[in-house]
């Protein structure tokens, strides 16, 4: 590769950084292989490709270049930037929009990355790539086996749907994206809406119904309540004037004795008819309503239960 | 120990290279220079210097050289005041080194 391709590549895969950052390394370059003079050919070929070299800026624009480094015996060396022909690291190191948009070049390194990972019985190329990419390199392997099913796909379809098979591709390949439905709690909050949204649509025929069953429920719980109501009153009556009929029998004996007997008689009677109420509504009151309460206490508590089991 | 990672010891030594030219010195000279003593890639410098740059140890400026501009770079003074703590740190770090490795015999 000559001086001049070298620089216009470069110019090239920097072209979407900062115009400052872009200007400052393209000038070093130039500068450098301006002094190297003769030498500027095995400069160039140290520098390994322009792709290399761009994704060593652009690790330092964003400020994780120091963390790759590292001394050794032999001196120092970035293992991510270790290959000279710098495929691998590359893929990685680009923006996602950029590749999407840029559809020939994606397509050139998509085929690159196949290869790479084809050849990956390569031991020294799957050692390297081990080690020296670490947490990196899950996300990365899941990308490149994305790319690799897009670009299967590409092969036989044609390049010009590339990146859409790219991109369907890249679907089945990432599974913590494809949540089953119905899980964890954006589940849950569909689920509310979709009955929410059923509740809504039902509502017409629910008024249909519910009106009726409403107007019987309502019917008898009317007539419970003024049974309660007379029942009660009734007791009392009976009781009361009973007790009435009696005293005034007792005292109508003094002036009349058959009248006065007759009157006491009639009070024990409707006295007994009291006693007979009293003995309802102790069954009424206490039996039937707890046993009706606790009836509709339950039905209901059955009808939450099942709400909050199904939600 | 500030240099548990290989930048701060690349940055030492760029600025002690850098710090033997009271004019100052450009890129492809530091590079040839530092790999007199440690063996770097020809592309490795770049992002140093500019690093360096950024953080006010080197100025640079651009000098006529050859019908073009050759850029040099200079050591600031805060520049100078790194390179000393860099210098302690290693010769604490490197004095215990060699103890260590001497007493085994």
């Amino acid at each position: 590769m000559s001086k001049e391709e070298f620089m216009k590549n470069l110019e090239y895969l920097l072209s979407d950084i900062p115009e400052e950052e872009k200007k400052d390394a393209l000038d070093y370059y130039q500068d450098y292989l301006e002094e190297a003079g003769d030498m500027a050919d095995k400069a160039i070929e140290e520098f390994g490709s322009p792709e290399r070299i761009a994704a060593i800026i652009r690790s330092d624009i964003r400020g994780d270049l120091k963390d790759g480094g590292a001394f050794t015996e032999v001196g120092y060396e970035d293992e991510r930037f270790r290959d000279p022909n710098y495929q691998v690291a590359k893929r990685y190191d680009l923006p996602e929009v950029n590749e999407a948009a840029d559809n020939g070049k994606t397509k050139q390194k998509g085929y690159e990355s196949q290869k790479n990972q084809s050849s990956g019985e390569n031991p020294e190329n799957g050692g390297r790539n081990g080690s020296a990419y670490g947490q990196q390199e899950s996300r990365r392997n899941t990308k490149d086996a994305c790319e690799k099913a897009g670009w299967e796909h590409a092969g036989s379809t044609g390049a010009q749907d590339g990146w859409h098979n790219q991109r369907n591709g890249a679907d089945p390949g990432s599974p913590e994206r494809k949540r089953p439905l119905g899980s964890g709690e954006q589940g849950r909050l569909l689920k509310l809406i979709l009955f929410i949204v059923l509740i809504l649509a039902a509502l017409p025929a629910l008024l249909g119904i519910g009106g009726g069953i409403l107007g019987v429920v309502t019917g008898v719980v009317c007539v419970l309540l003024a049974m309660i109501v007379v029942l009660a009153v009734l007791t009392f009556a009976l009781v009361l004037a009973g007790v009435a009929l009696c005293v005034a029998g007792v005292i109508a004996m003094f002036s009349n004795l058959l009248n006065g007997l007759f009157c006491f008689g009639a009070g024990l009677m409707v006295l007994s008819f009291g006693f007979i109420a009293l003995v309802i509504s102790t069954w009424f009151y206490g039996k039937l309503i707890p046993w009706l309460l606790r009836l509709c206490v339950n039905g209901i508590s059955m009808l939450v239960h099942r709400k909050e089991r199904a939600a | 120990m500030v240099f548990n990672t290989g930048a701060a010891l690349l940055d030492a030594i760029v600025l002690a290279v850098v710090s033997r030219d009271t004019e100052g010195t450009y890129g492809y000279k530091i590079t040839q220079d530092v790999r007199e003593a440690i063996n770097i890639s020809e592309s490795t410098l770049y992002p140093v210097l500019r690093r360096l740059q950024k953080d006010e140890c080197l100025e640079v400026y651009d000098l006529a050289f050859d019908g073009r501009n050759r850029r040099y770079y200079k050591i600031t003074e805060r520049g100078r005041v790194q390179l000393n703590l860099y210098r302690g740190e290693w010769h604490v770090y490197s004095g215990k080194i060699s103890k260590i490795l001497e007493e085994a015999g």
